[in-house]
């Protein structure tokens, strides 16, 4: 707005949720900073964006500059199937300006906020120290019929190689989609979900095999 | 295969596991497609939809958890969906396992096969259905910070 100060939006993680999140808060003016771990990934959105934002590199130093500066701040950590880290601790909200709004997008994996637990469409925000929280665990629900078509446009694929090959044909025709195998005749199959819960991991081959001869 | 979904049952969750175009697709290929009724009525998928696609419209969830061989959803089975698992019966869904132990027991007590969108990567170690919902999520994470 002229003659009104720029909305500062800090984006903690720079990966489809960041770049996605980068997209909507550039096309709204918003001084818009990313953080990211990956260098490639600074220089991409670099390219994409240019000036229109800030790439930081994420640091301890670097998250409590941005905690200082943000209006909104979007938490879009992801560790592929493993719990989120809590990167900002509840004593870090001190540092925020009061009323700033956290998105916690990885509350589905548990969150990158200490503070962050899950919440509903139906009451989807409560405070903590002054600083709001939004944690709505399943957020494109809200847009459930674009959210549809786009989820079942990918796993439709998928959904009809199981059909064709079973769960065993799917996995043993491609490592990489076994890894979508989490549990398996009472085996846990995935090694981070194992991890995160003390629980023993059996590799997906070898938990079939066992299933095949028992 | 006999291929199943239902009408999810979490609050305000109206997206739904299989459209009707899901439907055809399957039983082009030579499935039956089985159909809890109104599972897609929150977002404009009526049950003749479903019909015209070749799929089966059934009265409960419970008679699609009895009959498919494979469940497809949205979100992680809820308690009474819990219930009506059969062992080695395939759960296709989202299920975000490392934030929910509970789950995770349940699902190992039930013998399922259970394949996660989340964690299934493609040949460049990417995610291809998780991509879709971050890309949605990561949109409305400043929409909802607008407010």
């Amino acid at each position: 707005m002229p003659g009104v100060g720029r909305g500062h939006v800090g984006i903690i993680g720079g990966g489809i949720v960041g770049l996605n999140a980068c997209k909507m808060a550039v096309g709204l003016s918003a001084d818009v900073t990313v953080l990211d771990l990956s260098l490639d990934r600074m220089a991409y959105l670099d390219d994409i964006f240019s000036s229109q934002i800030t790439t930081l590199h994420s640091t301890p130093h670097h998250i409590e500059e941005v905690l200082r500066q943000s209006d909104v701040l979007v938490g879009a950590v992801l560790i592929p199937g493993a719990k989120a880290p809590k990167l900002v601790k509840r004593e870090d909200l001190a540092m925020m300006k009061p009323g700033t709004v956290i998105v916690d997008v990885a509350i589905d994996q548990g969150g990158c906020f200490e503070t962050s637990k899950p919440t509903s469409h139906d009451d989807p925000t409560y405070m903590v120290d002054g600083i709001v929280h939004y944690c709505v665990a399943n957020m494109p629900g809200a847009v459930a019929r674009t959210s549809t078509l786009a989820l079942t446009s990918v796993t439709q694929n998928y959904g009809l190689r199981i059909a064709v090959e079973d769960v065993e044909g799917f996995c043993q025709g491609n490592a990489e989609l076994a890894q979508g195998l989490n549990v398996y005749k009472g085996e846990c199959t995935y090694e981070a979900v194992a991890k995160a819960h003390g629980l023993d991991f059996t590799p997906w081959f070898e938990a079939m095999k066992v299933a095949a001869s028992s | 295969m006999i291929v199943g979904t239902v009408k999810e049952i979490k609050i305000h969750e109206y997206r739904v596991g299989l459209t009707p175009a899901s439907a055809r697709a399957y039983v082009a290929q030579g499935h039956r497609v089985l159909v809890e009724t109104g599972a897609g009525d929150g977002i404009g998928f009526s049950d003749q939809d479903y019909v015209d696609s070749g799929g089966e419209i059934l009265p409960t969830a419970g008679d699609v958890f009895a009959t498919a061989d494979m469940i497809v959803k949205v979100k992680e089975p809820q308690v009474a969906e819990i219930a009506m698992l059969r062992k080695d019966q395939i759960l296709y869904t989202y299920l975000h396992l490392a934030a929910d132990k509970e789950q995770t027991v349940i699902l190992l007590d039930r013998e399922v096969k259970a394949i996660a969108y989340e964690t299934i990567e493609d040949e460049r170690g990417g995610l291809p259905c998780l991509r879709p919902m971050s890309e949605i999520a990561g949109r409305l994470a400043i929409q909802q910070g607008a407010k």
